[in-house]
């Protein structure tokens, strides 16, 4: 599955102040509603819970005020999800539990708390459910809130109040039920009944959606589901225990125990707004750390340090971020190679695009990545630190396609070689041989003595043959000596010290056989060091050695006596010093304190 | 003396097997690949097989490879490898474990009937053989001062000819010398060279060439 966003989600600029002026407006009303509903409980202390004392005052506005400023805010920052709304939303519903209040005087007023004094649960569930991109992400969790809202607006609210006479069922002192269509005391404390035990039940899912979701999220998707999924469900667990305190009674009340659940339900939800802002914190912690690795990679460009930000901030260790480069595009990492080709089982791709261009893109856990708003973060934050090191791993697989291209010319060079050698082995001196053989096969001459002069001509011309064939095979071993191929770099070392000019002192080999880049660059610095060192004057031999070092051959030509070179060094050993640097290594010349002269290379051997 | 010939290029397997017959060597099968050659070998049981030593598949070590196996199979079969590698690497290889009845000589050496008659002779007696212008390259070999120094032209003379395979007796008839004086002259060689006395002769040749490739 692959999903794109673009960090400009959210479309026009026209669709993001509505959005944000929306939610202001709402979180207005909402936060005026709350000072409504306090001033109606404390014109009527005795049916409610705020109107009783200060601290009741207290834990209704900043339970409420803190949901409606979460979700304010949270809309201000991410105005494409809903989810700031469904926040505004639930500190509202908070506000209605207060109007079961048979003081509050209004009919109108009355019959509202009558039918939406329970929706608070719900809302607040809803609004924990969908956090944080603003939608529910399955269909259980649709049911279940369908279920709930149903069970505490109808049953729990609806229906009992279209047949709950106020006069009839012991409350003289309420007003008059708007919504009463026919007076049946029964049914309507039955209809109340119903609801309770069905309030228990809704509970209990909400509670349950709420927990599932936690287990089924990735861990960098929980670290921010929490804070705010936890407070939410001790919220619904103790709106349940209210249920079930209100069981024998027939229906919600305002006892001192209730008083006590409700300060907890308070509490519950504060925590649920400060879950809410928590995630900001850390979106800014991100922010923070990316910024301070852009304004650290002015100075010295860490390659990788972006993704290793990202890994530790999202919490996916194996988090990979490549980016596009070259035409075909293709992707690489911060370091110029090649990015993993295809996404594992449980992982996804996410582009990260800035104009309709993508920047850069990131490999990560499934469900890492699926709030937009996150991507968006990411993508802003990361922009400059981004471009950095696109441009530096641009720069480096450039490099590498040089480097690649220049080891295929060195083998492609190689195997030329190779195949002269053959061809000269095996086509020009096979024949000169045949020549040679066919020129002593007497030509049946009966009865005749062989003519002195032909005699000779013929040896002289066995002679030449001779002379040729061996300056062809050298001529061959000079091109590509076939003990390299066959034998390895240690045969091949040996075989060259039985012709050098100079003794050479053979100290410890590698036995086993090397990529054939390697051997030949092997052995080409040694016959080249060791005839620069042959050709030096008052040369009296030279040593060298070659040991496997890790994933790397080193070998170093030093020369037994000191010796001043006649020509820069380097300078001579230019060819050699291509084919070492073809496969990633590096030469070195210089001399040794004593003035002996050393030629030193490292070649990667890792295939 | 009943010799075969592998060699993948036709021109000098028969060159080579006219060449010899007409020297009096009776050619018992010719072959143009390994297993050929180990086919023919089994029917025929030759005193000596002249191998090639690039045959196909490879082109590369075929015929050392050939050696090796006539060697478990028919013991009593010797072996000349023909080469056109002047290394003393391959024929290392060919000597270094088991160098009776074994031989190498450089591919061009087929156009010379009395080196190459010579060779397949001391095969078949049992000795080695090595050609002399890979054990010329040994010995000219650029060393630091050392025992070689001390030797006599007379001794790296015979030296030589030791590392080529012969025998005291080939040695003195190649110096036309007595063969009381050979066996004086490598005696003073092998006490130079710090090899020890030798008797065998098979490890007295691996001796010198152990020290001439060091």
């Amino acid at each position: 599955m692959v999903t794109c966003h673009d960090s400009v989600v959210g479309g026009s600029w026209r669709t993001v102040a509505s959005a944000r002026a929306g939610a202001l407006a709402l979180g207005a009303l909402g936060a005026a509603f709350g000072l409504l509903t306090l001033a109606a409980a404390r014109a009527a202390p005795g049916g409610s819970f705020a109107g009783t004392s200060w601290v009741g005052a207290v834990a209704e506005l900043t339970a409420g005020w803190a949901l409606i400023a979460a979700g304010v805010a949270e809309t201000w920052r991410r105005p494409a999800s809903r989810a700031g709304l469904l926040l505004v939303g639930a500190g509202i519903g908070w506000f209605f539990t207060e109007w079961n209040n048979p003081g509050v005087g209004s009919p109108a007023a009355f019959t509202f708390g009558l039918i939406a004094s329970a929706l608070a649960a719900p809302l607040v569930a809803h609004a924990a459910l969908a956090y944080p991109a603003g939608r529910l992400d399955s269909r259980l969790d649709v049911g279940v809130l369908v279920f709930a809202y149903a069970g505490a607006g109808l049953v729990l609210g609806l229906l009992p109040a279209l047949f709950f006479d106020p006069g009839r069922q012991g409350c003289s002192l309420c007003p008059a039920n708007l919504a009463l269509m026919r007076s049946e005391p029964g049914l309507a404390s039955g209809l109340q009944q119903a609801g309770l035990l069905l309030g228990l039940a809704w509970a209990a899912a909400l509670v349950t959606a709420g927990m599932r979701r936690l287990v089924r999220a990735s861990p960098p998707l929980r670290r921010m589901l929490w804070p705010v999924l936890v407070p939410a469900g001790c919220y619904v667990l103790l709106a349940g225990a209210d249920l079930v305190h209100s069981l024998p009674r027939g229906t919600l009340g305002n006892d001192p125990l209730d008083y006590q659940l409700w300060l907890g339900e308070a509490a519950c939800l504060v925590l649920m707004a400060l879950g809410v802002s928590w995630a900001w914190v850390r979106d800014r912690r991100t922010r923070a750390a990316v910024v301070r690795l852009v304004i650290d990679a002015a100075q010295s460009p860490p390659p990788g340090g972006l993704r290793d930000v990202l890994a530790q901030m999202l919490g996916d260790p194996g988090l990979e971020l490549a980016y596009p480069v070259g035409e075909p595009p293709r992707q690489v990492r911060a370091d110029g190679e090649p990015a993993s080709a295809e996404p594992g089982g449980d992982e996804t791709v996410t582009p990260l695009a800035r104009g309709g261009r993508t920047v850069a893109v990131v490999r990560h856990r499934a469900g890492l990545l699926d709030d937009p708003g996150l991507v968006e973060e990411v993508a802003a934050a990361a922009r400059l630190g981004m471009e950095n090191e696109r441009l530096h791993a641009e720069v480096l697989a450039h490099l590498a396609d040089l480097q690649a291209a220049q080891a295929r010319i060195v083998a492609g060079g190689d195997a030329e070689r190779r195949r002269l050698e053959r061809d000269l082995h095996d086509g020009a001196q096979q024949r000169l041989v045949a020549l040679a053989l066919a020129l002593r096969l007497p030509a049946p001459q009966p009865g005749e003595a062989p003519d002195p002069r032909l005699t000779s001509l013929i040896d002289q011309v066995g002679y030449e043959l001779r002379l040729a064939i061996d300056e062809l095979r050298e001529l061959a071993h000079g091109i590509y000596p076939a003990v390299l191929a066959d034998e390895g770099l240690a045969a091949a070392v040996e075989a060259l010290a039985e012709t050098c000019a100079i003794p050479i002192t053979i100290g410890h080999l590698p036995q086993g056989r090397l990529p054939a880049p390697v051997e030949a660059a092997g052995y080409f610095l040694v016959a080249e060091a060791s005839g620069l060192i042959a050709a030096l004057p008052g040369a009296e031999g030279a040593t060298v050695e070659a040991k496997q070092e890790g994933d790397r051959l080193v070998i170093q030509i030093t020369s037994d006596a000191a010796a001043q070179p006649a020509q820069d060094l380097e300078a001579a050993l230019l060819d050699v010093s291509d084919r070492v640097g073809a496969l990633g290594g590096r030469l070195d010349a210089g001399q040794t304190p004593a003035g002996a002269i050393t030629i030193w290379a490292e070649i990667p051997c890792g295939s | 003396m009943r010799v075969v010939i592998a060699d993948d290029a036709m021109l000098i397997r028969e060159g080579t097997a006219r060449l010899l017959e007409e020297a009096g060597v009776e050619v018992a099968g010719k072959a143009c690949d390994a297993q050929q050659l180990l086919r023919i070998v089994a029917t025929e049981h030759p005193d000596v097989a002249i191998v090639d030593i690039k045959m196909p598949p490879t082109h590369t070590d075929e015929g050392l490879a050939a050696a090796e196996q006539i060697r478990s199979t028919h013991p009593g079969v010797g072996v000349l490898v023909l080469s056109q590698y002047l290394d003393s690497r391959y024929a290392t290889r060919l000597l270094e474990h088991h160098p009776e009845a074994r031989g190498y000589l450089l591919k061009e050496r087929v156009s010379d009937i009395g080196v190459l008659k010579d060779a397949i002779q001391r095969i078949a007696e049992g000795e080695c053989v090595l050609d002399p212008t890979i054990v010329t390259r040994l010995i000219k070999r650029q060393r630091h001062r050392g025992p070689l120094d001390d030797l006599t032209d007379r001794e790296r003379e015979v030296l030589a000819l030791i590392a080529e395979g012969r025998s005291n007796l080939g040695i003195a008839q190649a110096l036309v010398l007595s063969p009381k004086t050979v066996e004086a002259h490598v005696g003073r060689i092998m006490a130079k060279l710090g090899l020890g006395d030798t008797p065998d002769y098979h490890r007295r040749v691996l001796a010198v060439l152990a020290f001439l490739r060091a």
